[in-house]
């Protein structure tokens, strides 16, 4: 098996899609943070609107912190304190424009970014075995290696682990690229010890998604040997079905992917709550899914001929 | 031993529009041990669904198969390392270069790179190893996957049309591998539509039409059961030679500078004496050739439809 993960691996970062992903987020993190580098600055302090604003905000965070916002302990993401709750998520940031960079602000970023990655992560994996079903390399492989199970599952856990590295490789660079506007036109202040203990476990469960996502993703275009099926399946699910299925069925919400998926990845906050469901519990479904679709596979290759 | 063993294999294809496909029909097929085995038929007679049965590659509907004494699939990964292969046209990662595919593939067998660089040298692909194969000729790319094939040092090597895209020289040398490894004391089994080259190269050969093998056995043995063997005579006047020769029962026809008597070989004396008793006598007299093309069209054509999906 270890045989077959390194050969897994090595073909994995020897493919071109994978080098142009790399290029594509070494590029992207480089721009982002040199636009924002360029276009920040830290505010001139003098600027009478801008320091009454902030002051009032400051004066909510610790009303908020208090307990006067009457927020539930529920409501709050695990390594979350109450004042970084009200400070991110509770209290509205102050209207007056603020083009300063605050490293805090950094979480906001990842939830985009986080989506973008995922989904170009997941056409990567269907690609992984697709490309093997279209070359043919497949019936290579497995005149080497008839033992069928451990060659899918060695494709399967390579995918997964080069998703969940990826993604925090990718998230890793991003925050590295941006850092330097929030040293130099902007604050690290509000980035304390706890602010990132909370964010790697954030960041960490977006790469368990990835994983997973991932690993769907690979599990469907091996069912249909072929990449498109994969991803034209889960894109359209996602884009299409889910939503139709959501305004007609608003009470199949907790079994929802998108839904489980903002659970687990955001610690609940109020906008993606699922009643009675907690963070694992959703992180549970959404594991629960993928197995379903890898025993799927699994059961398929085994049988299947291959010519 | 048998090194290959197939009973009764039956293999359906469903058809995605409905219906089935035969690509086996019962197929009995047995492989001695040593030696270099010929696999023939026409496009369609099951020759490469017979490889992918025996490697696992499909399941078949019926019968069974076995591998070095194992049966497959169930047993085939307890002996693949045995087997060396090549099925159809060898497909590798084709943004690698050679020896990174098959150090790829020697990597799930515990093979070094030592050896690699061996069967590269073995295989005439030393020079252009590190180039990615993309940029290689189909006949480099077959025989690199001959070079995958031999990488294991196998007992047992099934080459799926080994020689196919590549030009005269480079069968040639397909050809005198494929007699050294079986000179060697291993089994190659080759399937092949290239009737002459095996004919050169194999001790013996079974013959697949319709999902079905129809003759099998040795290759003199086989060639003895095309059923127009007889012997070539040559004389001053064909005509008369031919009056004579029907005149005392032997089937004879004429050819353009030749007559060609239907009777064994062995009877040859007799033609003489007719001829030689009517004052006729002959300038050549010699069996005549029977190539495994003229047997092989005899037993793949003209035959009834015994497959009936």
């Amino acid at each position: 098996m270890r045989a077959l993960l390194g050969v897994e691996f090595s073909r994995i970062l020897a493919r071109r899609v994978t080098r142009l992903f790399a290029a594509l987020a070494i590029l992207g993190a480089v721009l982002a943070g040199t636009i924002l580098f360029v276009r920040s600055h830290r505010v001139d302090p003098s600027l009478n609107q801008y320091q009454q604003a902030s002051i009032a905000r400051e004066r909510e965070v610790a009303a908020c912190a208090r307990g006067e916002y009457g927020i539930d302990e529920s409501q709050i993401p695990p390594d979350t304190t109450l004042e970084q709750y009200c400070r991110e998520f509770a209290v509205g940031f102050p209207e007056a424009p603020d083009p300063s960079f605050h490293l805090s602000h950094l979480r906001t970023v990842f939830i985009g970014t986080n989506v973008i990655l995922m989904l170009l992560l997941m056409a990567l994996a269907a690609s992984f075995v697709g490309a093997e079903w279209h070359a043919g390399t497949m019936t290579t492989l497995l005149t080497w290696e008839p033992r069928r199970l451990r060659v899918l599952g060695a494709k399967l856990i390579a995918t997964a682990v080069f998703a969940f590295v990826a993604l925090l490789a990718v998230q890793a660079l991003i925050a590295l690229a941006l850092l330097p506007s929030a040293i130099f036109h902007g604050t690290t202040s509000d980035a304390n010890g706890a602010w990132i203990r909370a964010l790697v476990w954030f960041e960490l469960r977006a790469a368990v998604i990835a994983a997973l996502a991932s690993t769907l993703s690979f599990s469907i275009a091996s069912i249909g040997r072929n990449s498109a099926v994969a991803v034209g399946g889960l894109f359209g699910y996602m884009a299409v079905l889910e939503p139709i299925v959501r305004s007609a069925r608003p009470k199949w919400q907790p079994w929802f992917i998108y839904d489980n998926v903002a659970t687990f990845i955001t610690g609940h906050p109020v906008d993606f709550a699922i009643n009675g469901r907690s963070m694992m519990a959703a992180g549970g479904v959404i594991a629960a899914y993928t197995a379903l679709t890898v025993a799927v596979a699994m059961a398929v290759f085994k049988r299947r001929d291959v010519a | 031993m048998q090194v290959i063993e197939a009973e009764g294999l039956r293999k359906e294809y469903r058809r995605l529009r409905g219906g089935r496909t035969l690509a086996l029909a019962g197929l009995d097929l047995s492989v001695p041990e040593g030696g270099v085995f010929g696999f023939l038929g026409p496009n369609g007679a099951g020759k490469t669904t017979t490889i992918r049965a025996l490697l696992g590659l499909v399941r078949p509907t019926a019968g069974r198969c076995r591998l070095l004494g194992v049966d497959t699939p169930g047993a085939l990964p307890t002996v693949i390392q045995r087997v060396g292969s090549i099925v159809e046209t060898p497909t590798l990662y084709p943004r690698f270069s050679g020896r990174r595919n098959l150090e790829l593939l020697g990597r799930l067998a515990g093979i070094g790179r030592r050896r690699v660089s061996e069967i590269l040298e073995q295989v005439g692909l030393s020079g252009r190893a590190d180039e990615s194969v993309k940029t290689y000729s189909l006949g480099m790319k077959q025989r690199l996957g001959i070079g995958a094939a031999l990488l294991k040092d196998p007992e047992l090597l099934i080459l799926d049309e080994p020689a196919n895209g590549l030009d005269p020289a480079g069968i040639k040398e397909v050809r005198d591998l494929v007699r050294r490894l079986g000179g060697e004391g291993r089994t190659v089994f080759v399937s092949s539509h290239q009737l002459s080259e095996v004919q050169q190269m194999c001790d013996r050969v079974a013959i697949l039409s319709r999902g079905r093998s129809v003759a099998s056995g040795p290759v003199a043995e086989v060639l003895a059961r095309g059923g127009h063997a007889g012997v070539v005579v040559r004389l001053a006047d064909l005509q008369a030679g031919m009056s004579v020769l029907r005149e005392a029962g032997l089937q004879t026809d004429l050819d353009t500078d030749h007559l060609t008597v239907i009777i064994p070989p062995s009877e040859a004396a007799r033609i003489s004496e007719v001829l030689a008793a009517r004052g006729l006598f002959v300038s050549e007299l010699r069996a005549q050739e029977v190539s495994l093309e003229t047997v092989f069209l005899e037993l793949t054509q003209n035959r009834p439809d015994e497959v009936k999906p």
